[in-house]
């Protein structure tokens, strides 16, 4: 064993009388990816490099983890695949550039050609609907009236089905229902 | 692009077309090396294929959610280059994982995120302070994981000089505690 050898032995074993003690401690959480980049480019204060220096002494995942990314930085960088690059680029859409272009691009992302023809079609129905609907509780509240009953405001006949008070028409001449509904009050 | 060609970061992550394609032009490279790097040390059995969808998992992380991810990215605190590795080789180790492909037995790295347990105390308690963080964290890669000076000053980014200093110094302040330590420990038997 040369002097030199020797030398660290003794070096080693000083630094063995205390290691143990000083590695056993709780292991602060693992920095974020940002902190080692900024430790790596050494931008960070002497204060936050130590907390990362302290945490690196007991974090084996974290050391080998720097140590691995400190080498592939060294390396030289790679070319990437052109059928990588263009796949890339598409996760980008180019937008149209003339401003016409852009109101019809804006109109067609707004919604396409046949959902808007839907969208006026029920919108269309929504109120013949409901004037049908409002003239029938028109029709159904004066016979009531001329009957003497109390009369329920009927918006439209598939409401006031679902609800129970009946259909609408059954109030009017010919209808066999109402006839009962009279002999009842 | 800037004028003087470099990157416009706040047109990259405004979503403009011709920006996201310097980026891609420029950096795939990148991202496509650190990827394959972390493909060969894990991934056992991968393929081109696994590789450049990796690096397409990393390039949709970037513009998710409004680019959320890029939009993290602070110019000052580190280069483009630097934070891209990074983040590429968390992404890949997290698709290595979840896609179950044949894994080298990994290091703690992709297996766990747990910090690896520290043998039971026996040793002499050092006093908070005595030596800094990067004090015990040079002697513990030179002693303990039996690291050269080179190779712990690339680590930490230091001279070869700085790194024996830091030992030199350490070791001088141990030795200092120690012999004082043994002089009291000497006092309180000769008092029993």
């Amino acid at each position: 064993m040369n002097d030199l050898t020797r030398k660290d032995e003794k070096e080693r074993d000083l630094w063995k009388k205390v290691r143990r003690r000083a590695a056993d401690r709780t292991v602060s959480p693992c920095p974020e990816s940002h902190d080692w980049a900024a430790y790596l480019a050494g931008t960070l204060s002497k204060k936050q490099r130590s907390c990362l220096e302290d945490h690196l002494f007991s974090c084996s995942e974290c050391l080998n983890a720097l140590a691995e990314i400190r080498r592939m930085l060294k390396e030289k960088t790679a070319e990437a695949p052109e059928g990588v690059i263009a796949r890339a680029k598409e996760l980008v859409v180019m937008p149209p550039r003339r401003e016409e272009d852009l109101s019809e691009f804006l109109v067609r992302r707004e919604a396409p050609l046949w959902r808007r023809w839907v969208r006026a079609a029920a919108a269309a129905l929504v109120l013949v609907s409901a004037a049908s609907g409002w003239r029938l509780g028109q029709v159904f509240r004066s016979d009531q009236r001329r009957l003497g009953t109390r009369v329920v405001s009927v918006i439209s006949f598939g409401v006031s089905d679902y609800l129970g008070f009946g259909n609408p028409l059954e109030g009017l001449d010919g209808f066999s229902k109402e006839d009962d509904h009279e002999k009842k009050i | 692009m800037k004028k003087d060609g470099s990157l416009d970061i706040t047109r990259l992550v405004r979503g403009e077309k011709e920006a996201w394609d310097f980026f891609v032009d420029r950096y795939a490279g990148v991202i496509y090396g650190a990827v394959r790097n972390v493909a060969r040390t894990y991934g056992r059995g991968r393929s081109e294929d696994d590789v450049a969808d990796i690096v397409q998992d990393v390039f949709v992380r970037l513009v998710k959610d409004d680019f959320r991810l890029l939009k993290s990215y602070r110019p000052a605190k580190a280069s483009l280059i630097t934070w891209l590795t990074i983040v590429a080789r968390s992404v890949a180790i997290d698709f290595l994982k979840r896609r179950r492909l044949p894994c080298e037995p990994l290091d703690a790295n992709v297996e766990s995120t747990a910090p690896a347990p520290v043998p039971a105390a026996s040793g002499i308690e050092l006093p908070p302070g005595l030596l800094s963080p990067r004090e015990k964290l040079v002697l513990h890669l030179l002693f303990d994981e039996e690291w050269g000076t080179s190779e712990v000053a690339g680590l930490l980014g230091i001279a070869v000089q700085s790194v024996r200093n830091h030992k030199h110094r350490a070791l001088k302040r141990l030795r200092k505690f120690l012999k004082k330590k043994e002089g009291r420990d000497v006092r309180a038997r000769s008092l029993v």
